[in-house]
């Protein structure tokens, strides 16, 4: 036995006096009485219950001393080794994500958890000591293994259910790789089983139980939602909307657009029971912003009748382009509505500029330029391309699919007059070959980017194709370091995001210019250097910059069949080969030795005042 | 409000009243109240003179006994031995004063209680002397502990009703102290007196033997009437915890712890004690009051005159 507390146990010191006190005569009270005639006859009788009187005495200095005793225990905070109790070691997995939003009459799901959690706290016993893991996206120990069931009460009423989908495979790899403990591991999965069962290989001495919240449900909500530029048009761009019924019969579902808080458009599907519908919905114009589409039904899980997306809007790209005379170069430039262009003559050239992107043609500098440039058809001797000869009709033989210059390009059959054949160093990265010669080539420093096209593109037929003002427009966002591919996807519930990964999503695109995030529910998470900011509720997050301007940051969505389906599951949701123990219910002493103490000094205390100090009052 | 009520209130005794004059300013008019009151109680009844049971010399036939020799002869009552041949002699009551003893108890049980026990008894005393006085009685009072006084100094007879003052002043100056023996004292008392009538025991009757003191009275031909007086505090006792009880009377001490349980014993061993003494009376044909000083002594009084035919 162990005590919490030891300095209490002085208190046994409380013995002398009270023993003290016992020797002590008592002085009594002297009261007149006419004669004693009938007390001397009284307790002539009494004599023979003196003895008794003596035991009484004694049994109440008995009394005291345990009452003090067990008090001063009490005090100590006592605990019993596990192996004399029977203690368990307890593992809560709390399901917090998105489906115990549901509404159970006038609770959620979350709240229903939230009892069966305390209750589970509250029969812990002797020696057994609790660790909550909140499952959500991520398996998060909130409270790691302790006996405190006040820490756990305080800690459970602080949780909050998220928007996530749930992820009970991550807690129960968390329970597979548990120490190895003396007592016998208990795991308690309090929620609605509301997805497939988890696979597990249950360690030994592990037993599960299910702690069901939740009745039927019958739901239909959006469960995937997205939205994509056209690789065309960044301005245009297609919607991606799946559909989930949940329930036992076909539904008519009508949806409503909304792009920038205005109503764009409306759609009716039929969605079968128990079945998902997907649709891509016709091609959208807009300057980006927020898209919102909302799903007009009643159930009782509202939070999937929503799905939000953003797109983000162009970031203009200042390109000059040096060249005696390129029409064709011209003309490919002012189809890209990102890129304000602007043409500079040989002679009007100056080194620096404050555009983002330079392009020769046709000329170019003796020098290399700071900044990003594209050089085609000639290059400067300072870039380290070394020139040997030319090649005649050369052909794209191969170029990388996968490296954003060339997505969407079609470069096969592109007749080309001539070529400048050149010795590429290690810095430089063949985008396109032909048969070994490298065509197109891209060179990158911390400092600067350069692409080169070793052909006059005007000797060759690209430019009557639609690969070049693909290419060109690829090329220009490369360098300018635009990535509207990425801008737009938008990230997954219950990550976290860092102030580096944020920029990207920023209209602004410098770190700069952010200075907190405000996500849908009213947080704000200020950057700094190490600031991580969690993706916790479907909505619009937003960002604020050191200019006080609020601007759309990104979009975050439940977008997941399985939260849809919000149906409880009626069994322990897990399988496994091998056969699941679970956990036997018997009679565990809920509370702590302290309180049996306390219990039975107040027990003494009531039954000393009884025996010694009641009072009939007739 | 009536006379009787108007009476009780002005003389209603004080629920500390040691340190106060046993007789207080209003007390004679009080007791010219009793008196009035008495004389309505026993209107037609009373002849100014009581006749006594005692048989004596007198115009007045009560009853025949046998001759039996060293009697007179004048009293032979020749008639019925003419009728009978029997020698029978004729008896004639006694007409004389009624001698009324007042024995009242000055032990130390009696210096005690809230009201205070010996005031109350010598209000009782003066009450029932001065109708004794009144009604031309002679009155004796003679107070007594563990003996009776040895003098005549220490003790009164008195006769008439101007004789009331003395009556009051004899009584103020009494003290209680001293242990009771009311057996030996009233034994003594029954042996010394030549004159029978009644004797008023006022007495808290504190002493084991006290029975058969009262049964020397009644051998000795005495009218016995005894006023039973106790004080709340020994009737009900709020006593409890440990204590050292103090005997007022003896002086004596004894430790007790009180429980609720020993204080119902003394409540049923005090109040068999009182009804033993009760009954014992009744059986002789006693005349019992028993009094709780915080009644007013009036009640008491009335009481004894209505109801236990006291002075007829």
């Amino acid at each position: 036995m162990t005590f919490a507390q030891p300095w209490f146990l002085l208190g046994f010191a409380l013995f002398a006096p009270i023993i003290l006190l016992y020797l002590l005569k008592q002085r009594r009270r002297r009261m007149e009485v006419s004669t004693l005639m009938f007390w001397d006859k009284i307790l002539r009788d009494e004599q023979t219950v003196t003895s008794l009187t003596r035991l009484k005495k004694l049994l109440s200095l008995l009394l005291q001393l345990l009452f003090v005793a067990l008090l001063t225990l009490a005090a100590a905070r006592p605990s019993l080794s596990g192996k004399l109790t029977g203690a368990r070691r307890i593992v809560l997995l709390l399901d917090i994500s998105a489906s115990m939003l549901v509404q159970e009459g006038a609770q959620t799901r979350f709240e229903l958890a939230r009892h069966q959690a305390h209750g589970a706290v509250r029969g812990m016993s002797i020696g057994d000591s609790l660790m909550l893991v909140t499952v959500a996206a991520e398996a998060d120990i909130v409270h790691p293994f302790t006996d405190s069931k006040k820490a756990l009460h305080d800690v459970i009423d602080t949780l909050h259910p998220t928007h996530g989908a749930t992820e009970f495979k991550k807690a129960l790899q968390l329970v597979e790789q548990l120490p190895a403990d003396p007592r016998e591991t208990h795991v308690y999965l309090i929620t609605d089983g509301a997805f497939e069962p988890v696979p597990i290989n249950p360690p030994p001495r592990t037993r599960f139980a299910y702690l069901p919240v939740g009745g039927k449900s019958d739901n239909i909500g959006i469960s995937g939602f997205s939205v994509r530029p056209l690789p065309s048009s960044p301005r245009d761009f297609q919607i991606h909307i799946e559909l989930t019924n949940d329930s036992e019969v076909e539904r008519r579902v009508p949806v409503e657009l909304r792009i920038g808080g205005r109503l764009a458009d409306a759609f009716e599907f039929n969605v079968p029971a128990g079945q998902s519908l997907t649709r891509t919905l016709r091609q959208f114009s807009a300057q980006g912003g927020e898209i919102e589409a909302f799903a007009d039904v009643k159930d009782n899980f509202p939070l999937d009748n929503h799905a939000y997306a953003t797109l983000p809007r162009p970031r203009a790209i200042r390109v000059r382009l040096v060249t005696p005379e390129n029409l064709f170069l011209q003309s490919a430039l002012t189809t890209d509505e990102d890129v304000e262009a602007e043409l500079v003559k040989p002679d009007k050239y100056t080194e620096t500029s404050d555009h983002a992107v330079s392009i020769f043609s046709g000329w170019h500098p003796p020098k290399t330029p700071p900044g990003d440039s594209i050089f085609i058809g000639d290059w400067p001797d300072d870039l380290g391309l070394k020139k040997r000869g030319e090649l005649s009709k050369p052909l794209f033989s191969e170029w990388q699919h996968d490296h954003p210059v060339n997505r969407h390009l079609a470069l096969q059959n592109v007749a080309i007059e001539k070529a400048l054949g050149v010795e590429a160093g290690p810095a430089f990265q063949r985008l396109a070959s032909s048969f070994n010669e490298p065509l197109v080539l891209l060179r990158e420093t911390p400092e600067q980017k350069t692409l080169v096209v070793t052909f006059d593109t005007t000797t060759t037929d690209l430019p009557l194709r639609v690969a070049f003002p693909i290419l060109i427009a690829n090329a220009i966002h490369y360098l300018a370091g635009s990535d509207n591919v990425e801008r737009w996807v938008n990230p997954p519930l219950g990550g976290l995001l860092t102030a580096g990964e944020l920029v990207k999503y920023s209209s602004a695109g410098t770190n700069a210019t952010l200075r907190a995030v405000i996500g849908p529910d009213g947080t704000r998470t200020v950057l700094d250097a190490r600031a991580l900011v969690p993706v916790t509720h479907a909505g619009f997050y937003r960002a604020e910059t050191s200019a006080d301007e609020t601007n759309i940051l990104f979009a975050a969505n439940l977008s997941s069949a399985r939260e849809c389906r919000t149906a409880p599951s009626a069994t322990l949701p897990l399988r496994s080969q091998q056969p699941i123990p679970e956990i036997k219910q018997g009679f565990r002493l809920g509370f702590e030795p302290w309180a049996v103490l306390a219990f039975l000094a107040a027990g003494l205390l009531v039954t000393e005042w009884v025996l010694f100090h009641r009072r009939v009052i007739e | 409000m009536s006379a009787l009520s108007a009476l009780a209130a002005a003389s209603a005794p004080s629920m500390d009243d040691r340190d106060q004059p046993v007789f207080g300013d209003d007390f004679l008019e009080t007791l010219e109240y009793l008196q009035i009151i008495a004389r309505k109680i026993l209107s037609g009844q009373m002849k100014a003179e009581r006749r006594s049971r005692q048989k004596g010399v007198s115009v007045e036939f009560a009853d025949h006994r046998p001759y039996s020799p060293g009697d007179d002869f004048r009293f032979i009552d020749w008639n019925v031995f003419f009728r009978t041949e029997h020698l029978f002699l004729k008896l004639f009551e006694e007409e004389e004063d009624l001698y009324i003893y007042l024995l009242l108890d000055c032990s130390g049980s009696i210096d005690f209680g809230k009201p205070y026990k010996f005031h109350y008894l010598r209000r009782l005393a003066a009450a029932i002397g001065y109708l004794g006085l009144a009604s031309l009685d002679r009155i004796f009072v003679i107070p007594f502990s563990q003996s009776l006084p040895r003098s005549a100094a220490q003790q009164l007879a008195a006769r008439g009703k101007g004789k009331v003052f003395r009556l009051l002043h004899f009584l103020e100056g009494l003290k209680a102290t001293g242990p009771t023996n009311l057996s030996h004292c009233m034994k003594t008392f029954a042996g010394s007196r030549r004159k029978r009538g009644l004797a008023v025991v006022l007495s808290d009757f504190y002493d084991e033997a006290a029975i058969s003191g009262l049964n020397a009275l009644r051998y000795q031909k005495f009218e016995v009437f005894v006023i039973h007086c106790l004080s709340p505090q020994e009737a009900q006792p709020e006593l409890l915890g440990d204590l050292r009880l103090h005997d007022t009377e003896t002086g004596r001490f004894r430790e007790v712890t009180l429980t609720e349980g020993l204080l119902r014993r003394y409540r049923q061993t005090f109040g068999d004690w009182c009804t033993n003494l009760e009954q014992f009376c009744r059986k002789r044909e006693i005349g019992y009051v028993r009094c709780r000083t915080d009644v007013p002594f009036q009640d008491i009084i009335i009481h004894m005159l209505r109801r236990e035919k006291f002075l007829q």
